[in-house]
Formats: structure tokens, C-alpha cells, sequence
């Protein structure tokens, strides 16, 4: 049985950013608090060894894909199911000004599609508009090519572009 | 939609440096001591690892072909009295002695002092530990705790490396019964668990913390209880 306790270690660790990031997209709400714990759950069930073993960056990297997958999956819900929705997510205190304005428009644009897009396009959208990820950076965090990353995003702005018609016509 | 303008330094890089310790000699961390929003960030995940977190449960209720089930909702559920209830009757055994820790059997303690009780959760059901059996690879523990004048409690297992304890888990004590936002799962190592709780009159330091667990504290502003959980390989 793989050992809890070095796990409780990683655990610890990882778990401040990772809600951190949740929280951006969620909200300071329990459904982010489940994504949190499935997320470590997920790792456990992956292999807590390897985790174990990885260097930190290694590790962000699949717990920010694994939770930007799962807090997608909630957006999706809560669309399906507004009487579901959470409260509006907060601004981290990192972001002011004209960051946290393009934080807060990206999150409503994630939103806005997030029933109409694939989940792809929806992931390069959290982690390059809301949590600020570089494209290469993204392009890690999801095992993509950087041009993968960039088609993605003009997709989901084509996409946008093409709600707002629909909506205004 | 406008592009953002990036920041040099990302969250994710944040991310990674105040999960490594933020390390002095980290280029970043030159960054950051200039950088006032990447300031800003890093006192926001200290403040996120200040607050009282579900603690660790690996025992997932996967049922095999079906919905996942969120096996942390059921802790996480369970802070309040009706969850409290469906663990049984609230049958409380009084926090054991200092100079009682390992001795079997419960006792009586003085009123008024803080109290917890152990609920054991197995293949079988959830039951209120009585103190002398052992526990199992796999079983999973909750802590539900009474109180009068304390403001925090804190639950803490030795480290494995010695020396120091680690702080597993902590909670305001805003009401009683309180059951702690905490999950012990017993792992297959042979000694037996060993377990502090700590209940203070404001949050204390892990220095303050590791001191009052050796020092056996019973005082009006820390109060100690401890438990000594034997270990059995043997399925019961």
C-alpha cells in the first residue's frame, strides 16, 4: 500500500495552490473544494510514489491539468443546472487593474462557452486568460505543442466571436 | 478578446516556488522580493495554508463501474449535528491523562476539560472506539471533540523523520461536538498510531505545538490529550 503519510506530505504542500486555482474559477465554494480533493485523490490513484519522486514542477503541471479538467466539468454542470450555480468567483489579490479585468472577462468567457466549445479550447482558455500561464507554459501543463495551444485559443475566439453575432442579431 | 499583458513571472511559476519552500537562491524569488502583485500572491497561498484543510483520506469509495463517488464529502459533510448524530450516541470518552498515554480504558476526567472522542469507520460500519481494540490497515478515523474556553484545536501525529510533530489538521472551535474536518487512514506500517490533540487558547506555532505534545501541557491555555492506537495486521 502506497505510504499515506508521504503523501499527506505532498498533499500539504501542493494543496494551497491548487485550491488557490480552483478558487479562481469556482469560487471560494465547496464545488471547489471538491475539485481540490478529487484532483488529490486522482494523483493518489495515479501513483503517489511518482509524485513523490517528481520534481515540483513536474507534479503543478499535472495537478493544474487535472483540476482545470475538473473545475471545466462544474462550469458545465452548473450551465446544465443553474439553481446549481456557485457564488461568482472571487479575484485572487494577486490581480488588479487591467489583469484582473482580463481575469474576470476571461472567466465569463470560459463561462459563456463552456457548453458550446470543446473541453480543449476550454483549457487553453483557463490557463492562458485566468491563470496567466504563458503559452509555452500551457503547452507543458497540457502536453501539447505551443502551435496546438495557439490554434486552440483562436478557436475558442472565433467561437466567441460568433456568440456575440448570435447573441445580438 | 484583448490579450492579457503577462506578467514576467506566472502563477504557475509562483505556484511551483512556494510549493518548493521559496527557495532563497531561485532567480524568482529576486523577482518577487521586488514585485508587489507576486508579493501579494505568495501571502495569498500562505493565508490559503493557514486555513483549516480537510486532512488527507486515500480510501476512495470508488464503486467499480458506477459513478465516482466523492468520498471527501462525507467528511467534509459531517460537521454538523445531524451528520454527528448518524455516527452514533454521543458517548464521549474523556481525553486520556498524559501520564496515561498507552494505558488502556477509559476514565474519568475533570469537568469542564476538553474531550474526544474516536470514531472508527471499517469495512463493517462506524463505531465509537473503546479505547483497547486495535486498529487495521485500511480503517479510517475521525476525531469528534467538546470543549469549554478554548479557541483552537489542532490535531498532530509524530514526524517520521523524528524529532518534531506534524500538524495534520486544525479547527476554530466554534461549536461543540465538533467533529474535526480530519481523516486518519491506518496504513500497513507495523507501530502503532500515535495521535496529539491539541486545544489552545489561540493558534500556537509548530515549535509551540511539537513543546506542548512532549511536555504533557494541561494548562488553562494548552491542553493536550493523546492517544496511543495498537495495531493489528490481522483482519478482525
Amino acid at each position: 500500500m502506497p505510504d499515506s503519510r508521504a503523501f499527506s506530505t505532498i498533499y500539504l504542500r501542493f494543496v494551497p495552490p491548487v485550491r488557490a486555482k480552483c478558487r479562481r474559477l469556482l469560487g471560494a465554494t465547496m464545488d471547489a473544494e471538491e475539485v481540490v480533493q478529487e484532483t488529490f485523490v486522482r494523483l493518489w490513484e495515479s501513483g503517489p510514489d511518482a509524485a513523490a519522486d517528481a520534481d515540483a514542477r513536474t507534479v503543478m503541471a499535472w495537478l493544474y491539468r487535472t483540476c482545470t479538467r475538473l473545475a471545466i466539468d462544474v462550469l458545465r454542470r452548473r450551465r446544465r443546472h443553474p439553481g446549481l450555480a456557485g457564488e461568482d468567483a472571487e479575484g485572487d489579490d494577486a490581480s488588479s487593474g487591467p489583469a484582473l479585468e482580463d481575469a474576470i472577462a476571461a472567466k465569463r468567457l470560459v463561462l459563456t462557452l463552456c457548453d458550446r466549445v470543446p473541453v480543449e479550447q476550454l483549457e487553453a482558455a483557463v490557463l492562458c486568460r485566468v491563470d496567466g500561464l504563458s503559452q509555452p507554459e500551457a503547452a507543458r501543463v497540457l502536453g501539447i505543442s505551443e502551435r496546438t495551444v495557439r490554434r486552440l485559443l483562436e478557436r475558442l475566439d472565433e467561437s466567441m466571436a460568433d456568440w456575440r453575432k448570435e447573441y445580438t442579431s | 478578446m484583448t490579450r492579457p499583458e503577462m506578467h514576467p513571472v506566472s502563477r504557475f511559476e509562483l505556484d511551483v516556488h512556494w510549493s518548493s519552500g521559496r527557495p532563497a537562491e531561485a532567480t524568482i524569488e529576486a523577482h518577487v522580493l521586488a514585485c508587489g502583485a507576486c508579493q501579494r500572491y505568495l501571502a495569498h497561498l500562505d493565508r490559503i495554508a493557514a486555513e483549516p484543510a480537510p486532512s488527507w483520506n486515500p480510501r476512495g469509495e470508488r464503486s467499480a463501474g458506477g459513478p465516482r463517488a466523492a468520498p471527501w464529502r462525507t467528511w467534509l459533510a459531517l460537521s454538523g449535528t445531524a451528520a454527528a448524530v448518524a455516527f452514533g450516541t454521543l458517548i464521549y470518552l474523556r481525553a486520556r491523562p498524559a501520564a496515561q498515554w498507552g494505558d488502556p480504558g477509559a476514565y474519568v476526567g475533570v469537568k469542564g476539560s476538553p474531550a474526544v472522542q474516536v470514531l472508527v469507520r471499517t469495512s463493517a460500519g462506524t463505531s465509537v472506539w473503546d479505547g483497547r481494540a486495535p486498529v487495521h490497515p485500511g480503517d479510517a478515523l475521525a476525531l469528534e471533540v467538546a470543549f469549554e474556553g478554548v479557541e483552537r484545536v489542532a490535531v498532530a501525529a509524530p514526524s517520521p523523520h523524528g524529532g518534531a510533530w506534524t500538524r495534520l489538521a486544525e479547527a476554530e472551535c466554534v461549536r461543540a461536538p465538533l467533529l474535526l474536518p480530519f481523516t486518519l487512514v491506518i496504513d500497513e506500517q507495523p507501530e502503532d498510531e500515535r495521535v496529539a490533540i491539541v486545544f489552545s487558547a489561540e493558534r500556537i506555532d509548530d515549535g509551540d505545538l511539537t513543546a506542548a505534545i512532549e511536555g504533557e501541557a494541561r494548562t488553562r491555555d494548552v491542553w493536550v490529550a493523546g492517544f496511543v492506537l495498537h495495531k493489528s495486521i490481522v483482519k478482525p
